[in-house]
């Protein structure tokens, strides 16, 4: 694939915050996970004008931004983008992008990066780091533009590869004072590149399942805890680390909103996802949470008074027309 | 960072603390040797997980030099070796702990080996003091000696800044500053000093200022100095250097140490490549380079410290009879209020911002040449467990809770006295002051809707408070001062407010755009300032301490 035959001839000055929006309008990008930095506000700024299908997600933690765009891309087969900031957000996505390679899950992660003529001083720069030896190991591929004239074929040739069997996570740099700084962008060939994706992007499942299991290992036994007549039907899905269980939960729930996402749950698991329950609550996104009680914990609900729409049920039932909400299901 | 900086640490130890990842876990190590002074030792598994969870955590370690050893029992693939030599200044095998060389170790530190032989390396390196690297055999050249004397000779307005490197000898260092008249200050690495040295700094009491980073007295110091003597300072951006939109000082900069950078020494009016000890040796028998041309010139740093304490008192005074929390009058009145032996942590984002231009001098743990967030938690195990008879007392945004709320339950088990301020604003507050200046206002993914943090903590079995007043603050100190167990207190405070200190932080993060859109800077900050989206008593106390 020639990435430069997706551009027009057409050229419109713009920052490079902007361009990038606008690619990731054009490539129909739903979900924008994101743990905001300074130096990545020119593309958060310009989403409203030039992306403004795409949904920005505020995550708590980059990690988890990563891992529900796993669990997204693996339910969906479609890209998500994460965007962390450099330096110590960019360290925070690795065991994230680890995940996603382990699962073949495709994603996009972009990422400011300090400007060339810092990198001879990078130990001294504030948040200087050079990821690249890093993100080689957990990515498909990981780029870094130079210049402006690399940005959109570069941002076009690792999506597309994101999507290209075996899928998987890949990662671009872009020297951040290139989002600030207004140049003259090659419009993309929005109809090409579109008629190009939707072939790329197949339909993970045999049919429509009836809902999503998801666990921390695909191996049978983990699905335990849920009665089978409960999951006869739902497809089991799981994240490369078993970290990732309740925010690649919320990704699946993301690309399905209408399917009910079961998630088998320990007191453990629960402590470590309260941002994930959290983000759920925000997005207003159900996620069925299957607790097994012993006599001598909490009852799942009872872990998280502060949720307003917990509700507790004793059985999954068939009619699953509920209002958006954690449900924990005693098991 | 000097290599001196390993023969201050004596006996290492490592813990017996387990946390729930090798990130928390190299988090923890880390702040233990930043506060102790000694080498942190940190085992993982090789499994890849691992290993990435680890190096997220190193890269912290990496950015300050802290002296953390990580040991990774069996070998690393070989993608993964290269890797981890990003974030880990060595990294070598357990087998060839270079006992005899003359080599110094630079730290962060990462060893493989069998179990065994990890056992005896981290035994080998517990007693290991190495020889220091010194000059001798390559002796100074006398011309680069003389025009050091000659820029001494000709300063009238001198100061001393003391980096990461300098901390070994920090008391020998500044008593010939004290001899000499020369006010000093500290890098912001330097800042955060061991707790051992810091009893000794407040011991000693120094008839000069010494001044922390990140507050206006050190502004005015490196904006009025015409020389710059950096000792053990690898001159970061952090500090100051190197910015390639502005230099925040004029003076010459004299750099004395022996592991700069070639892009660093460029900076350099002159660079000395000594040891600290070797370059005081070289001074201490010489008369100190006192002369009329400088007399007075200590005394007016120490009245602009005198001044900025006032304003601090005088605003901290206003805000108390507010009807919110100002996140200033938190800060200030967290670490006035706070017992003596108190070591605080804190990390990036606004809350830190607030603590460094409040806190003047106190055992401190930061992650000065990152400013990352989401470490606080786990940092304050790390203190804990090296100085586990002082209160440790935690500042973090509420934007950074999420990332380790199941520490909280360590912390209740093993009832820890750790006491969690949330500056509570609902957002993130730094971000979104880049989105006042920048970009208009407009405030795009950093609100940040947060639940009762108060309640959370209970769940995980710590004490909890809210607090929306400031009399409530004022009233609950006296219970925290003196509590057995953890607590959270969620701190309710209004959003948009503009740290007094912290610009050190913002410049090196916004160096190499700010001077291209200045204009979206002026017409943004204007309306920031008329929209009254910026509170004006923080301009009048940059205005009263920069403006006499």
């Amino acid at each position: 694939m020639d990435p430069s035959e997706f551009f027009a001839d057409t050229t419109k000055k713009l920052s490079g915050g902007e361009y990038l929006a606008l690619l990731m309008e054009t490539l129909e990008i739903p979900y924008l996970f994101t743990l905001p930095g300074s130096q990545d506000l020119p593309i958060l700024d310009a989403t409203p004008n030039y992306a403004p299908n795409m949904r920005i997600v505020a995550t708590r933690n980059e990690r988890v931004s990563v891992h529900i765009a796993e669990g997204y891309g693996k339910a969906s087969g479609r890209i998500a983008v994460t965007l962390p900031t450099l330096g110590p957000g960019i360290a925070n996505e690795l065991p994230g992008l680890y995940s996603a390679f382990l699962s073949h899950a495709p994603l996009l992660s972009l990422t400011p990066a300090q400007p060339p003529n810092k990198l001879s001083r990078i130990s001294e720069v504030f948040q200087g780091l050079d990821p690249q030896p890093l993100l080689k190991p957990i990515t498909k591929r990981c780029l870094r533009c130079e210049t402006a004239s690399d940005l959109g074929a570069m941002f076009i040739e690792l999506a597309f590869l994101a999507l290209a069997d075996p899928k998987g996570p890949v990662h671009l740099e872009i020297p951040f004072p290139l989002l600030f700084t207004r140049s003259r962008y090659p419009l993309p060939n929005q109809e090409g590149i579109r008629k190009s994706l939707h072939n790329k992007v197949g339909t993970p499942t045999q049919g429509k399942p009836r809902g999503f299991l998801v666990t921390d290992s695909p191996h049978p036994e983990s699905t335990a805890p849920f009665p089978q007549r409960v999951t006869s039907g739902f497809q089991l899905l799981s994240p490369g680390i078993p970290e990732a269980t309740a925010p690649f939960a919320l990704g699946v729930a993301l690309a399905y909103p209408d399917l009910p996402v079961l998630i088998p749950v320990t007191q453990e698991l629960l402590k470590r996802s309260l941002d994930t329950l959290w983000i759920a609550e925000e997005l207003g996104i159900s996620l069925f949470l299957g607790y097994k009680e012993t006599s001598d914990e909490k009852r799942g609900g009872d872990l998280f008074p502060w949720i307003p729409s917990r509700k507790p049920l004793p059985i999954l039932s068939e009619d699953a027309s509920l209002p958006p909400g954690l449900f924990f299901i005693v098991l | 960072m000097d290599s001196l900086c390993f023969q201050s640490l004596g006996p290492s130890f490592s813990y017996g603390v387990f946390l729930p990842s090798s990130q928390a876990a190299v988090y923890a190590a880390h702040a233990a040797a930043q506060i102790s002074g000694k080498i942190a030792f940190v085992r993982i598994s090789a499994h890849p997980k691992d290993l990435l969870f680890a190096a997220s955590g190193l890269y912290i370690a990496w950015a300050d030099r802290i002296a953390v050893v990580v040991e990774i029992p069996g070998d690393l693939p070989h993608e993964f070796s290269t890797a981890l030599k990003t974030v880990a200044r060595t990294v070598l095998k357990a087998q060839s702990l270079p006992l005899c060389s003359e080599e110094p170790l630079e730290f962060p530190l990462v060893v493989t080996g069998k179990n065994e032989e990890l056992d005896a390396f981290s035994k080998a390196l517990s007693s290991w003091q190495p020889r220091i690297p010194s000059n001798s055999t390559k002796p100074l050249l006398p011309q680069p000696l003389k025009e050091s004397q000659q820029l001494l000779r000709q300063a009238k307005k001198p100061i001393l800044l003391a980096g990461g490197g300098a901390i070994p000898f920090l008391i020998p260092l500044l008593e010939w500053a004290e001899r000499s008249k020369i006010p000093v200050l500290l890098t912001a690495r330097a800042t955060t000093i061991p707790f051992p040295v810091h009893k000794s700094l407040i011991a000693r009491s120094f008839s000069i200022p010494v001044v922390p980073s990140g507050n206006l007295v050190g502004v005015r110091m490196l904006l009025s100095a015409d020389l710059i003597i950096a000792v053990g300072s690898a001159l970061s951006e952090v500090d100051g250097f190197g910015l390639k939109e502005m230099r925040p000082y004029r003076a010459k900069l004299l750099h004395i140490g022996t592991s700069l950078s070639e892009a660093s020494a460029a900076l350099c009016t002159l660079h000395l490549p000594l040891t600290g000890e070797e370059w005081l040796s070289l001074l201490t028998g010489e008369q100190p380079y006192v002369g009329a041309s400088w007399e007075g010139w200590c005394e007016k740093v120490q009245r602009w410290s005198e001044r900025w304490h006032r304003i601090l008192e005088e605003s901290a005074a206003q805000e108390a009879k507010k009807d919110f929390i100002s996140p200033f009058f938190a800060a200030y009145t967290l670490t006035r209020y706070a017992p003596n032996d108190t070591i605080f942590v804190s990390e990036g984002g606004a809350c830190g911002m607030q603590i460094w231009a409040t806190l003047w001098l106190k055992p401190f743990v930061f992650p000065c040449q990152t400013g990352c967030i989401g470490v606080t938690l786990p940092f304050s195990l790390g203190v804990q467990a090296a100085y586990p008879r002082n209160p440790v007392w935690n500042i973090l945004g509420d934007g950074a809770f999420f990332y380790y709320p199941e520490l909280l339950a360590i912390m209740a088990e093993q009832r820890l006295p750790i006491v969690t301020f949330v500056f509570n604003d609902a957002c993130y507050g730094a971000i979104r002051l880049g989105q006042t200046f920048f970009f208009g206002s407009r405030y795009i993914a950093t609100d940040l809707p947060s639940p009762e943090f108060s309640a959370i903590a209970r769940e995980y079995g710590c004490d909890s408070y809210r607090v929306d007043h400031p009399q409530e603050l004022l009233e609950l100190l006296p219970h925290l001062r003196t509590t057995s167990h953890p607590v959270v207190v969620d701190l309710r405070i209004p959003k948009d407010s503009l740290p007094i200190a912290g610009g050190n932080f913002v410049l090196a993060e916004f160096d190499g755009v700010t001077r291209t859109n200045l204009g979206s800077l002026f017409k943004s900050t204007f309306k920031a300032i008329f929209t009254g989206k910026l509170p004006l008593n923080t301009l009048r106390m940059g205005r009263k301490m920069l403006i006499p």
